[in-house]
C-alpha cells in the first residue's frame, strides 16, 4: 500500500518486529485483561450475584448524606463524591484536597461503603490511592481492572510501563502499515496449505489490517490515559500554570463563579437526582459535590452519554439550592474542541457508549488485538526457531503466556466464587492466578513438546470455564437464572451459558490441535513480498 | 505547546491538546528518526523543537519572576 | 429510528457486499484453490464504495454511536469472514 524503499522497510520491519518481541508479551497481557474487562461491570455483577434492580440514585439519598455528614469531621466537609458500589450501594467520599509529601495534589477523607439499604458495610480514611483498593464483593473485578491499568506495579510505574505498552502499539500498528505492501489485496487471504512462516504471517496481517483502526484508537487512548496523571499533567501546568496543578484542574475542571464561603447547609439532593433523571432519562453514574456546606456549593450529575452520541453527560446544580444551572461539558467550563476531544477519550477506549452492543464490539476488537499480538510473536518465533535451536524456550514462553494468562483469569474467577462467602475474597482471587500461572509455568518445564503444552493449558483452561457456572450456584449461592432474569440481569444467565460454551469449545479445540511440521523458514524477502 | 496553541472557545484547547495528542507527537518524532537517512536532520529537528519550547517555557519563568519580586 | 437499529441495519447493509468481496477475492480465491480469476478491480471498487455507504450516512446523521459501532462490527464481519470462507472452501 504504501511503498517505501528496501532499505527503509528493513528499518520498519526491525522497529515492528523487535517492539512487538520486546514488550509483546506484557502487551499481550494488557490487551487481553483489557478486552475481559470491557465487560468488567457484567462481571462483577456475575460474580457477586448482584440481583437490586434500582439504581441507588433512584431512591431516597438525602437523609444518610446528612447521616454521613453528621458522623464525618468538619475538615473533610470540603468536597463528597457519590456513586454506585457492589449491588447499586452507595459508595460516599467525604474529603478534602491537599498535597501529599512530594507536592503532588491528592485527595484526602473518609470513604463510606454502604449496601443498598443504606447501612454502612465499612468505612475507610486516608488519601483516595489507599481507600480505593478492592472489596470482597468487587475483588474479581478490580483485580482484572487493576492488572490492565498498571499490572499490578504500584504507582506511578505501573502507569508509566502500561504508557510505554501502549506506545509500542501504537508503533507496531503504524510501523505495521508501513512495511505491509498489499494490505487491501491480501485483507481476505489466509493460506492454509503453505510453510509456517507464511501461515502465521497471514494469520497475523488479516487480523491486524482488519482491526487496524482500532489497534490506532486504543493504543493511542490508552497511552493517553496512562501518562496523562503521570507525566501530561505536570508537564503542562509547568508550561502553562508554572507547575501550578490546582490551577491547571480548575482551568479545565472548575465551575467559575464568585467565592461565598458562608455556611449554608447543602440543598435537598434528592431534588437534584429527580431533576437529574428526569432531564437526562437515566440514573447518575456519579455525583460530585464541590465547596459541600457553603454558599457557592456546586453539584455536578454525570451521567451516559445521550442516545447517539458518545461524550457523557454532566449537568450543574447550586449546591445551597438544590436547582439547576446548565448542562456542562465534562471537561472545560464552556462546550470547546478540546473539551470534547477529552470527553470522548474515554467512551473510544472503553467502548461504554451504548450499552451492551458496543462493548460486545469492543470485546471482539480486543479479541482481534490479543490474536494479533499472538500471532505476530508466534510468526517472530517460527520464522526463527529452526535457525537457532535455543529459541524453543521462546517457544514455550509464548505458549506459557498466552494460554496460561486465560488460565490464571479463570482460576481467579473461580477462587473468587468460592471464597467470597467466607470473606476472603481480597486475598485469594490474586493468590489463585498467582498459583495457577506458577502450575502454568511448570507444564511449560515439564510437558514434552510446545503442542501438549498448549493442549494441556487449553484443556484446562476449559475444564476451568465450565465449571465457573457450577461454582457460582452452589458454592458462592448466587442466584439461579429465573431469579436473575426477573431481577432485569439477564446477563448473569447470559455469562453462565458463554462460560459453558467457551470451555467446551477450548477444550474441542485442544483435541484438534495439530503438530507444526518443522519447514525451513521462508526468507525475509519472500515472506514480506508474499 | 500550551504556551502557543490557542485556547478555544473554553480556553483550554490549547492545555488539552498536547496532553491527548502527546503520543501521536512522540510517535511522529519517533518515526522521523526512523525513516529519515540523515541523522544530522534528525538532530537538528529534535534540537530545534527543544530549544524552541524550552525557550518560551523558561522566558515565562523569566517574565514571572521580576512580577514575583515587584509584588513582594 | 434509534442508534442501535441504525448501527445494526447499517452493518447489515455493509455485510453483503463484505461477503461478495471476500467470496470474489482473487487472491483468496487462488490460495484456496477455487476456480476463475475473482473478481475484476473496478467492480470491487465499486463494491468497497457500496460498503462504506451505510457508515457514511451514519456519520452524516451525526450518530456517532452508530458510526463506531458500525465501523468496529465491519472489522469483525471481515475478519470473521477471512477466518472461516477458506475453510469451507477446504472441506
Amino acid at each position: 500500500m504504501i511503498h517505501l524503499k528496501k532499505e527503509e522497510t528493513k528499518a520498519m520491519v526491525a522497529v515492528h518486529g523487535w517492539s512487538g518481541i520486546l514488550l509483546g508479551l506484557l502487551l499481550y497481557a494488557v490487551v487481553l485483561t483489557g478486552t475481559v474487562a470491557v465487560f468488567a461491570h457484567e462481571i462483577g455483577a456475575w460474580s457477586a450475584g448482584h440481583v437490586a434492580r434500582e439504581s441507588i440514585f433512584e431512591k431516597p439519598i438525602d437523609a444518610t448524606v446528612r447521616r454521613l455528614t453528621a458522623m464525618t469531621p468538619p475538615q473533610y466537609h470540603e468536597a463528597v463524591n457519590l456513586f454506585e458500589i457492589g449491588d447499586h450501594g452507595l459508595g460516599a467520599f467525604f474529603h478534602r484536597h491537599e498535597l501529599d509529601a512530594e507536592g503532588a495534589p491528592t485527595e484526602s477523607g473518609i470513604y463510606y461503603q454502604l449496601d443498598n439499604t443504606g447501612r454502612i458495610n465499612r468505612t475507610v480514611q486516608g488519601t483516595d490511592e489507599e481507600v480505593f483498593g478492592p472489596r470482597n464483593d468487587d475483588a474479581l473485578s478490580s483485580f482484572l481492572v487493576d492488572t490492565h491499568v498498571r499490572l499490578h506495579v504500584p504507582n506511578p510505574w505501573g502507569l508509566l510501563l502500561t504508557g510505554i505498552l501502549g506506545l509500542a502499539m501504537l508503533v507496531a500498528a503504524i510501523s505495521g502499515v508501513l512495511i505491509h505492501r498489499h494490505l487491501f489485496k491480501d485483507i481476505f487471504t489466509l493460506r492454509r496449505r503453505a510453510s509456517p512462516v507464511l501461515v502465521d504471517r497471514d494469520k497475523h496481517s488479516v487480523a491486524g489490517t482488519w482491526s487496524l483502526p482500532f489497534a490506532f484508537i486504543l493504543a493511542f487512548t490508552g497511552s493517553f490515559f496512562s501518562f496523562f496523571g503521570t507525566i501530561g499533567v505536570p508537564v503542562v501546568a509547568m508550561a502553562a500554570f508554572s507547575g501550578d496543578v490546582e490551577a491547571l484542574s480548575e482551568a479545565v475542571f472548575g465551575n467559575p463563579g464568585p467565592a461565598d464561603p458562608r455556611p449554608v447547609a447543602i440543598g435537598n439532593l434528592d431534588r437534584i437526582t429527580a431533576d437529574a433523571i428526569s432531564r437526562t432519562g437515566e440514573a447518575p453514574t456519579f455525583l460530585a459535590i464541590e465547596k459541600f456546606g457553603r454558599a457557592d456549593a456546586t453539584v455536578t450529575s454525570f451521567h451516559n452519554p445521550k442516545a447517539s452520541d458518545i461524550e457523557p453527560v454532566a449537568l450543574l446544580y447550586n449546591g445551597a439550592t438544590a436547582t439547576f444551572v446548565r448542562a456542562k461539558p465534562t471537561v472545560g467550563t464552556t462546550p470547546s474542541a478540546g473539551g470534547t476531544l477529552a470527553g470522548i477519550m474515554g467512551p473510544l477506549h472503553f467502548g461504554n457508549f451504548a450499552g451492551i452492543l458496543s462493548r460486545a464490539i469492543w470485546f471482539g476488537l480486543g479479541f482481534a488485538m490479543c490474536y494479533v499480538t499472538f500471532t505476530g510473536m508466534r510468526l517472530w518465533v517460527v520464522r526463527r526457531k529452526d535457525e537457532a535451536r535455543s529459541l524453543a524456550w521462546l517457544e514455550r514462553t509464548l505458549t506459557v503466556v498466552t494460554f496460561g494468562l486465560p488460565f490464571g483469569l479463570t482460576a481467579s474467577a473461580a477462587a473468587f466464587l468460592v471464597t467470597m462467602p467466607m470473606g476472603s475474597a481480597v486475598f485469594w482471587t490474586p493468590a489463585a492466578f498467582l498459583i495457577a500461572s506458577a502450575g502454568a509455568i511448570l507444564a511449560g518445564v515439564v510437558a514434552p513438546s510446545n503442542d501438549r503444552l498448549t493442549q494441556l493449558l487449553k484443556v484446562a483452561t476449559g475444564a476451568v470455564m465450565i465449571v465457573l457456572p457450577l461454582l457460582r450456584l452452589f458454592v458462592s449461592g448466587g442466584p439461579g437464572w429465573n431469579e436473575a432474569i426477573a431481577a432485569d440481569q439477564p446477563i448473569i444467565a447470559a455469562l453462565d451459558v458463554a462460560f459453558v460454551v467457551a470451555g467446551i469449545w477450548l477444550v474441542r479445540g485442544a483435541r484438534t490441535t495439530e503438530s507444526v511440521p518443522r519447514r525451513r523458514t521462508a526468507t525475509l524477502g519472500a515472506a514480506a513480498e508474499a | 505547546m500550551p504556551l502557543w496553541l490557542p485556547g478555544g472557545a473554553a480556553g483550554i484547547d490549547n492545555l488539552v491538546f498536547p496532553l491527548v495528542f502527546a503520543p501521536l507527537i512522540w510517535a511522529i518524532l519517533f518515526f522521523h528518526a526512523c525513516l529519515d537517512r540523515s541523522i544530522a536532520r534528525v538532530a537538528l529537528v529534535a534540537a530545534a523543537l527543544f530549544l524552541i519550547h524550552g525557550g518560551l517555557v523558561a522566558s515565562r519563568f523569566i517574565g514571572e519572576a521580576p512580577a514575583a519580586e515587584k509584588a513582594q | 429510528m434509534n442508534m442501535f437499529s441504525l448501527a445494526l441495519i447499517a452493518l447489515v447493509l455493509s455485510a453483503v457486499p463484505i461477503v461478495m468481496l471476500c467470496m470474489g477475492d482473487p487472491k483468496r480465491r487462488r490460495a484456496v484453490g477455487g476456480k476463475g480469476s475473482g473478481m475484476a478491480p473496478g467492480q470491487r471498487r465499486l463494491l468497497v464504495v457500496v460498503a462504506c455507504i451505510p457508515g457514511a450516512i451514519c456519520a452524516g446523521l451525526g450518530d456517532a454511536a452508530a458510526f463506531l459501532m458500525w465501523l468496529g462490527g465491519c472489522a469483525l464481519i471481515g475478519w470473521i469472514l477471512a477466518a472461516y470462507l477458506p475453510a469451507r472452501a477446504n472441506d
